[in-house]
């Protein structure tokens, strides 16, 4: 398989497998990826089902992470949780990067008092902190997991476009795109063939950096009960309801939170290694 | 007459003020023919290209006529334009290793080229493309078809791009310097290759360049260009056993020469495209120059059958 591809593409996929923030940053994002897809069938227990006389109880063989208050399965809930992450960071940072690209390369493509504006907008939603903006959403359309992920997403969308606007306005200027004028490209494939495939790879990178720090804000509008609601199991909403025991049954909180901490930490490796081996083009 | 300029003025407003990157530009070109255009940077030439491919950018004004094929240019509808660019004329840029496609393979490139004028199927593009790779020849067409460009040395991109330029047989091809960025080894090369295909083809060329050396190899006629406007216009013999105006008599002192002798600079620089001089604009420079050359801009007129200066000094 890997000898079916172009020199020049096995040679960045080799660099990549050398890196060491892919290799370690990518097996844990795969193992993260793999949780949350398997997790019907790797969680021991139903996660949304508990026995309330065994509430509470810390590790042990029968509950190798406890049970929580509601007497669930603390470990099935963390797989599961891995499912629910998954699925609002990818599904958001997924709507947040095409509407991204598309806005910025366009606003970039066509110039003018478009792009002005666009860019005006951009610099207006990017003026709240991240969490503000999300919180902003979230509070109007209130909680719940389609909601988290418009939510999200929205506030991913500005960043994409920015990047994706300098980028294609680098691009723009390159001779191969006068050169595709010449030849007589219309604007429409100029535009898809030329400007966009040669200004992915900073978004590439950033995609990966986003999906942890949606992970990040999803878990905290979760635990601000702006998120997912119970009792589909996430990681911020679990630490939320382990408050109360914060002293008395801290497994209940530092199960999901190391979940947290090192899926996070997975993707930001993942995206550091990424930018070491796209960004500054080795071969122009 | 396949390409006849008249009058072109292109200008730019700037925050400095109007720049006037060819200000009056008369010629002709017939078909078969190769106009070989030399100037310094600034001249204008780079310009006078792009405004006949229609490429200039948006901010540009653009007054005058260009006709090619019977067809006025400066009018045209985007649309029909398109349609020619690429078909009925080409241009080969200065830059080969940043004129092409870093996600497109050499093949998908020159394909696309066929498929956006052509009616055909993908095998018959890529017949046609490896067919002219092996006219430009490129060792190993097919290889050359599967390679991405920054698999290519510099020369053979140029090569792949003039190929490219002259797979669909177009009328006008104009090359803009497009051997200024390669090593002087592989320059010669390209011209010579060049110099070949230009009597393999029906096409007529304008040909860019700063280098009087190498607008004497490749054109059939010779235009100087001084500060946005034609300054002679003549045959190659001519242009260099007879110049006339004082910047061509200029250029040709300033080229060092094997055999040795003095190099003699032409005095002061370029003048400003915003501000040009008044009169003839390179009365400032020029040892001939007197008080009518500061006030009257002189027209270019032709001295001599084929043979055109722009000079109240040259009589005739």
């Amino acid at each position: 398989m890997l000898m079916e591809l172009d020199p020049s593409t096995r040679r960045t996929l080799r660099k990549a497998l050398r890196n060491r923030n892919i290799r370690v940053g990518g097996a844990i994002v795969a193992a993260f990826v793999l949780m949350g897809l398997l997790a019907p069938f790797i969680a021991p227990y139903d996660p949304t089902k508990g026995n309330l006389r065994e509430s509470l109880l810390p590790p042990c063989s029968k509950y190798p992470f406890g049970t929580d208050f509601a007497g669930r399965d603390v470990l099935s809930r963390v797989i599961w949780g891995a499912r629910t992450s998954l699925i609002v960071s990818t599904v958001s940072v997924f709507i947040a990067v095409i509407a991204g690209v598309l806005v910025g390369g366009l606003s970039a493509y066509v110039g003018g008092w478009i792009d002005e504006v666009v860019t005006r907008i951009v610099d207006v939603m990017l003026s709240f902190p991240d969490i503000l903006l999300a919180l902003f959403v979230a509070a109007i359309v209130g909680p719940g997991l389609e909601n988290v992920i418009v939510a999200v997403a929205l506030y991913n969308f500005p960043q994409f476009v920015r990047i994706m606007r300098g980028s294609a306005l680098q691009v723009k200027e390159m001779e191969y795109v006068e050169a595709a004028r010449a030849i007589g490209e219309s604007n429409a494939s100029i535009f898809a063939r030329y400007l966009l495939p040669n200004s992915l790879a900073p978004i590439v990178v950033h995609a990966t950096l986003r999906t942890a720090a949606s992970i990040l804000t999803a878990a905290g509008l979760s635990f601000l009960g702006l998120g997912v609601q119970p009792p589909i199991p996430e990681w911020g909403q679990m630490m939320s309801d382990a408050r109360t025991y914060l002293v008395t049954a801290p497994h209940v909180w530092i199960f999901p939170g190391v979940a947290l901490f090192i899926t996070v930490l997975g993707f930001n490796l993942l995206g550091d290694g990424l930018n070491d081996v796209l960004n500054p083009k080795m071969e122009v | 007459m396949l390409l006849t300029v008249d009058g072109l003025r292109v200008s730019y407003h700037t925050d400095e003020g109007i720049v006037r990157a060819v200000d009056g530009v008369t010629f002709s070109l017939d078909r078969r023919e190769t106009l070989a255009v030399v100037g310094e940077s600034g001249s204008g030439k780079s310009t006078l290209a792009l405004s006949v491919m229609g490429l200039l950018p948006k901010t540009a004004r653009v007054e005058g006529s260009i006709r090619f094929l019977d067809r006025e240019l400066t009018t045209m509808r985007e649309e029909e334009l398109r349609r020619l660019r690429g078909d009925r004329m080409t241009i080969v840029f200065q830059e080969p290793m940043t004129a092409l496609n870093p996600v497109f393979t050499i093949g998908r490139f020159m394909r696309d080229i066929y498929l956006t004028h052509r009616e055909g199927s993908e095998e018959e593009a890529l017949s046609l493309a490896r067919e002219w790779l092996s006219k430009v020849k490129v060792p190993g067409p097919d290889k050359v078809l599967n390679s991405y460009p920054h698999e290519l040395s510099g020369g053979m991109r140029q090569r792949v791009l003039i190929a490219s330029s002259l797979m669909l047989e177009p009328d006008l091809v104009i090359m803009d310097e497009p051997t200024s960025a390669l090593d002087v080894s592989v320059q010669a090369q390209i011209l010579r290759l060049i110099a070949e295909l230009k009597s393999q083809v029906e096409a007529s060329f304008i040909f860019i360049t700063h280098n009087l050396g190498v607008a004497a190899a490749v054109g059939d006629r010779v235009a100087v260009m001084y500060a946005g406007r034609m300054v002679e216009v003549a045959s190659k013999e001519e242009i260099f056993s007879d110049p006339m105006h004082p910047y061509t008599k200029g250029l040709l002192r300033a080229v060092p020469k094997v055999s040795g002798g003095e190099v003699e600079p032409i005095p002061g620089s370029v003048p400003s495209l915003v501000n040009p001089p008044s009169g003839c604009r390179f009365h400032p420079r020029c040892p001939l120059a007197d008080e009518r050359c500061s006030e009257e801009e002189p027209e270019l007129r032709k001295v001599r059958p084929g043979h055109w200066v722009a000079c109240h000094k040259v009589s005739g």
